[in-house]
């Protein structure tokens, strides 16, 4: 089974920051399945030199690092349709219906 | 074989060629005065998000060259709405808050997306300023009653989740408003912020301290588990840090502060009747002095 793996990176996290990672993970939920996907978070302010060698430029960037290639959206992440057709991430779960 | 005809077809070809070049670099000049010129950034990115063209104030706005942004992948813009809020993280490493507006376009005839971008950053920081000052007092720097309330109720929904304790402790300063009559209020003021960094320095950082009145203090004291016993030590720590007379523009000056507090487990509790609780708490204290 694919599994799927996001950064997402940010800039100081506060609430709406969490607010917009928990959205995304919900959207990963639904598309991808609960087991099927990992999401890091990276503080762009703590880890410049991460964010450098990333190229990130706008926060809040998000990139699936896998499978490749890669892709990769940033702006808002509560924007959850566009943000899955640019990340490309299937309608539903692949093992849904599949387990009787 | 060009005769006299065909030298004066050419000769007209030639001329409307050269016409048509020229408005061509007419057109071309205008639209540049505009973008190249607007103090807006202005950047379109490829169906992947890689950027093919950024004008200069996009530049600028990120600290670079110019021309050094075309290729750089900076992620395919999304947004509900028109236009949403992000930062940009600069060549020195500045952070940068932006309104950026995305529109559907097209570049050498694919699909792309324009992306403007504008610097927000002062007018962030004074909306964050401004909501700073409207929970928070001005003189100690301490959450205000709204804050406090806010963040109250917000303890009291956790209790929900997950059975704890938490207390309210209510305080005052004894002798503050004679100090105040006799040595006047800027006195009383500074005495009011050194008082309010005392209570900061006896509670725990997960504690919400507010100044709710004159010399009036209230304590959000959150993960007690075990009831009183916690809420107690705080009291102790409290008059510890009291005890010491503060020292004010080269005078000393003893206050004492006098504390009661109310613990609740139920997450229905009524926030002000909580507070009350504590208030009364208080005074039952000082009578029984």
């Amino acid at each position: 089974m694919t599994r799927y793996q996001f950064t997402v990176y940010v800039g100081r996290e506060d609430a709406r920051v969490r607010a917009a990672v928990e959205s995304f993970r919900q959207l990963c939920r639904r598309r991808l399945g609960d087991e099927a996907f990992e999401i890091s978070v990276v503080d762009v302010l703590a880890n410049p030199q991460l964010a450098e060698v990333e190229r990130v430029i706008v926060t809040p960037t998000v990139v699936r690092d896998q499978p490749r290639p890669r892709r990769r959206a940033m702006g808002d992440l509560l924007a959850t349709d566009a943000l899955a057709a640019a990340l490309e991430l299937p309608d539903d779960p692949p093992d849904r219906g599949g387990r009787s | 074989m060009t005769g006299p005809t065909g030298a004066d077809e050419v000769g007209e070809l030639r001329g409307q060629v050269q016409d048509l070049r020229r408005q061509l670099a007419d057109a071309h000049a205008r639209l540049n005065s505009i973008v190249e010129r607007s103090t807006d950034g202005a950047m379109v990115l490829d169906a992947l998000g890689v950027v093919v063209y950024a004008n200069p104030a996009a530049h600028r706005l990120l600290g670079r060259a110019d021309g050094q942004l075309v290729g750089e992948h900076l992620g395919f813009p999304v947004t509900t709405g028109e236009v949403t809020e992000v930062e940009l993280v600069t060549a020195n490493r500045e952070r940068i808050v932006a309104e950026m507006r995305v529109v559907a376009t097209e570049w050498a005839g694919r699909p792309a997306t324009l992306a403007l971008l504008r610097d927000i950053t002062e007018q962030h920081r004074s909306q964050v300023e401004l909501a700073r000052r409207a929970t928070h007092d001005a003189l100690t720097g301490l959450p205000n009653r709204y804050l406090f309330e806010d963040r109250l109720r917000q303890a009291l929904a956790r209790l929900r989740r997950e059975h704890d304790w938490l207390a309210v402790v209510y305080a005052d300063l004894d002798g503050f408003k004679a100090l105040n009559d006799r040595y006047g209020h800027p006195f009383g003021d500074a005495v009011l912020v050194e008082a309010a960094r005392r209570l900061l320095l006896a509670l725990r950082p997960s504690d919400t301290a507010a100044r709710i009145g004159g010399d009036e203090f209230v304590i959000l004291c959150e993960g007690l588990h075990h009831a009183t016993g916690v809420a107690e030590s705080i009291l102790a720590r409290l008059q510890a840090a009291f005890a010491q007379p503060f020292r004010i523009r080269g005078t000393g000056v003893t206050l004492g502060i006098s504390a009661g507090f109310a613990v609740t487990d139920d997450p229905d509790c009524d926030p002000e009747d909580l507070v009350e609780r504590a208030d009364a708490a208080m005074y039952a204290r000082k009578a029984a002095r």
